[in-house]
């Protein structure tokens, strides 16, 4: 395979779970911020910029910090490469220029995704529709990956999408973990925060189920970063890129170094890590995700 | 409802179809007793539904408009033109002919330019060229072919003769609709496919690949054949994904490419740099290798001239090919066919005043006003004067032009173009002028398409057949008749 089509499906695989994520993360903050009487809300929207490490990006808009800016910013804003309609933009395009790679229905679900946000995009930024908008997001993100699981060969082009898409899902995992850790004021008691947490991946009965029926911060942050069987968590994710990368030669590397960051993933002490702040930590793993993608591009690409 | 025939309102141009007392011509007597079976009505609904399977299938062109491009779906009429196999055979004859002739050419002016030296073609004319490219003299490419793929266009005059309008020897697009619209028409018209005798065209992709294949340098097998694309903002990128994947080919862009240390050309992979020995390059010659044509070009690939030279990598077509296609170039084809040939040419030329001869130009300007007048090296009709329709002024200003730069400009006689009956926006069937683009390849064999692409100038009176200027286009049947 051309190492060109390679990179667009590997961004292809990035951009589509960056929609997902970024509907997902709006979402949750706002039902989250409901529950929190009394704290600043305009402040927890601006942590969203944070999360997604767009602070630079925020100023240069001029939007206003708050509900409205944040929210246009993260899911509308032509002008910020990672918002919800640019991700889906970008992967449109990197589709177009090899559409004879993917089945015809996927290329068709992408161009009415498309012509969605230009009709609708607006009610995102509307507290009162925000919710179904969103959630109209998500299906449709999830309604494109299902037709690849059902329609795709298991072959090169598969595992470069799903490389990149488990290598986005990573990132964001580590993004939700630092900050609501971090901002988890016990003012509404801090179970709300976990289960918000554990909701905002869809993640509340896998876990109830195969880890703890009660909620608590330590299994919580566990099964996030942990898990081997809940498709998004941390290491899960990096083992799916694994299992991709040994189907390809010039392996080596990266099999090296996603091995090590799952080891040292599985042996942190998770209530040290509560105690102490998961910042430093979740910035060790995001290095470490870009240290992966760095190998990948100059293996690959 | 049955169709009028009787009111069919002819024009000028001869019709493919009908003969003058709206009967149908030889060959397409079954063609008209099934439309008229079918009645006005249902044969729009087929209409329809072809419309709806070109959506569907996403058959599209691109139209470039203020830095948007907008894709668009192929515009196509479901009424076939036809022309009888015993007529079909002269013209590829003729066809084979002609561009057998004008590789020979290309070949001598970057060779030994015998044809100068021989007072045929004058030299001037290959001074002033704008395609010709000084990088490519001394070069044997193999089989001595340059262009192996060539796109003419040919239209019927009002006596019902086919004419050479002009050769596409550069990057001559357009064979995918051809193969696409077949496709449409077999879905919408399949009871007709079944009583007449229409000679296949779906073997163009295997003959396509057939002649790339055979011109692998250093004998290696099986070879490795790329199609090389500017890329997506490119008007017939449609095309190029769809010629790739039927041949089962990389579909590659410049920056996928890079010569080597030893002027091999490879491509990047997953699994590093793969050998490249063919490359059916659908980039203009002055983009294609930045340190010898334009050097800000973004779609080339830096050393690929080099590697050509060396032999390390065959260019389809190659480099330079489009000396030859020239308004002025053409006027010389009938001579270079008896010339190189020694035959007489098979199709005519349209009749063609050379400026550049002072009787020529002397008749040129004082009958500007029954005259069309075409730079050597436009398309798509840029500079053109079409002189019944312009003005006093207009002509006089042309005028000035061709005497300041003879070389730069020919004439034509203005021609009623044949026409084909089509249905109309409003759904009544009347005729639409159209042209012929047949492909012809040729490498270690020659071969043309069964027909070729009809372009068809959809609205009322139109002479133009562009796609990106209200043409679209119709298939072409070539039908075996008894004798």
């Amino acid at each position: 395979m051309l190492s060109r089509v390679a990179e667009n499906i590997y961004w292809m695989g990035r951009y589509l779970e960056r929609a997902e994520n970024t509907a997902r993360l709006v979402s949750v903050t706002g039902t989250l911020l409901l529950d929190q009487p009394g704290t600043n809300r305009s402040h927890g929207w601006n942590r969203l910029v944070t999360i997604t490490g767009c602070n630079a990006a925020f100023a240069q808009t001029g939007e206003q910090p708050g509900e409205a800016g944040v929210t246009r910013f993260l899911l509308v804003a032509a002008d910020n490469s990672s918002s919800l309609v640019s991700s889906v933009a970008y992967a449109r395009e990197n589709l177009r220029a090899m559409r004879d790679t993917f089945p015809g229905e996927f290329w068709e679900g992408i161009n009415d995704f498309s012509l969605f946000l230009r009709e609708q995009s607006g009610a995102g930024v509307e507290a009162a529709h925000r919710h179904e908008f969103l959630h109209a997001v998500i299906g449709r993100c999830q309604t494109l990956v299902g037709i690849l699981m059902g329609t795709l060969s298991r072959g090169v082009a598969f595992d470069f999408f799903s490389m990149g898409q488990h290598m986005e899902r990573a990132d964001m995992c580590t993004r939700i973990l630092d900050v609501d850790v971090a901002a988890g004021q016990p003012l509404s008691g801090l179970d709300s925060l976990w289960l918000h947490l554990l909701r905002s991946v869809s993640g509340e009965p896998m876990y109830r189920r195969h880890v703890n029926p009660r909620v608590n911060a330590v299994d919580v942050v566990a099964f996030l970063l942990r898990d081997r069987r809940f498709p998004r968590a941390f290491n899960f994710c990096l083992h799916e890129v694994e299992r991709c990368l040994e189907t390809l030669d010039h392996n080596a590397l990266g099999i090296q170094l996603i091995k090590r960051v799952e080891r040292s993933v599985d042996t942190r002490d998770v209530s040290g890590l509560i105690a102490d702040g998961p910042g430093a930590f979740m910035d060790e793993l995001q290095q470490a995700l870009q240290r992966l993608h760095e190998i990948l591009s100059a293996t690959y690409f | 409802m049955t169709i009028a025939w009787k009111e069919y309102p002819f024009t000028s141009g001869c019709d493919e179809l009908l003969t003058p007392d709206s009967l149908p011509r030889s060959g397409a007597e079954g063609l008209y007793r099934y439309l008229t079976g079918l009645g006005m009505e249902e044969l729009r609904e087929r209409q329809q539904a072809a419309e709806e399977t070109i959506l569907n299938l996403g058959i599209t062109f691109t139209v470039y408009s203020q830095g948007d491009n907008i894709d668009r779906a192929w515009p196509f009429d479901i009424i076939p033109r036809l022309i009888p196999s015993k007529e079909w055979n002269r013209i590829e004859q003729g066809l084979i002919q002609r561009l057998a002739a004008l590789n020979l050419f290309i070949g001598d002016v970057y060779g030994e330019r015998r044809i100068i030296r021989d007072g045929i073609f004058p030299e001037e004319i290959l001074a002033m060229s704008r395609n010709f490219r000084s990088q490519c003299v001394g070069m044997r490419p193999a089989f001595g072919v340059w262009a192996h793929v060539c796109g003419s266009d040919l239209i019927r005059d009002r006596d019902g003769r086919i004419l050479v309008l002009e050769d596409n020897l550069r990057v001559p697009s357009g064979v995918s609709y051809m193969l696409e619209n077949r496709l449409i028409t077999k879905r919408v018209f399949p009871e007709l496919f079944g009583t007449q005798r229409i000679l296949p065209v779906d073997d163009y992709p295997a003959r396509l690949y057939d002649t790339l294949a055979a011109l692998a340098p250093e004998g290696r097998n099986p070879p490795r054949v790329v199609v090389l694309t500017p890329g997506i903002f490119n008007s017939a990128y449609f095309e190029h994904v769809y010629l790739a994947q039927r041949m089962g080919l990389e579909l590659v862009e410049g920056r996928d490419l890079v010569v080597g240390d030893d002027d091999g050309v490879f491509m990047k992979t997953i699994s590093g740099l793969q050998r490249v020995d063919v490359i059916y390059r659908r980039v203009d010659d002055l983009y294609l290798d930045p340190e010898e044509f334009l050097s800000t070009s973004m779609l080339g690939v830096p050393g690929l001239m080099r590697a050509w030279r060396k032999g390390r990598v065959a260019l389809v077509n190659a480099p330079g090919a489009g000396v030859a296609d020239d308004k002025v170039v053409y006027a010389y084809v009938p001579e270079m066919i008896r010339y190189y040939l020694g035959e007489e040419p098979i199709l005519a030329n349209v009749t063609t005043w050379k400026c550049l001869l002072q009787e020529d130009r002397r008749y040129v300007l004082e009958h500007l006003d029954q005259l069309v007048v075409k730079p050597a090296n436009e398309s798509g009709g840029y500079g053109m004067l079409i002189g019944p329709m312009a003005s006093r002024a207009e002509r006089e200003e042309m005028a000035g032009r061709i005497r300041a730069d003879p070389r730069n400009y020919i004439a034509q006689p203005m021609i009623a173009l044949s026409t084909v009956p089509t249905l109309t926006e409003n759904g009544a069937l009347e005729p639409r002028h159209v042209d012929l683009r047949p492909f012809i390849l040729q490498g270690a064999q020659s071969a043309v398409t069964a027909g070729g692409l009809t372009r068809v100038a959809l609205r009322k009176g139109s002479l133009v057949v562009n796609s990106s200027q209200g043409g679209g286009s119709k298939d072409t049947w070539i039908v075996a008749t008894e004798d």
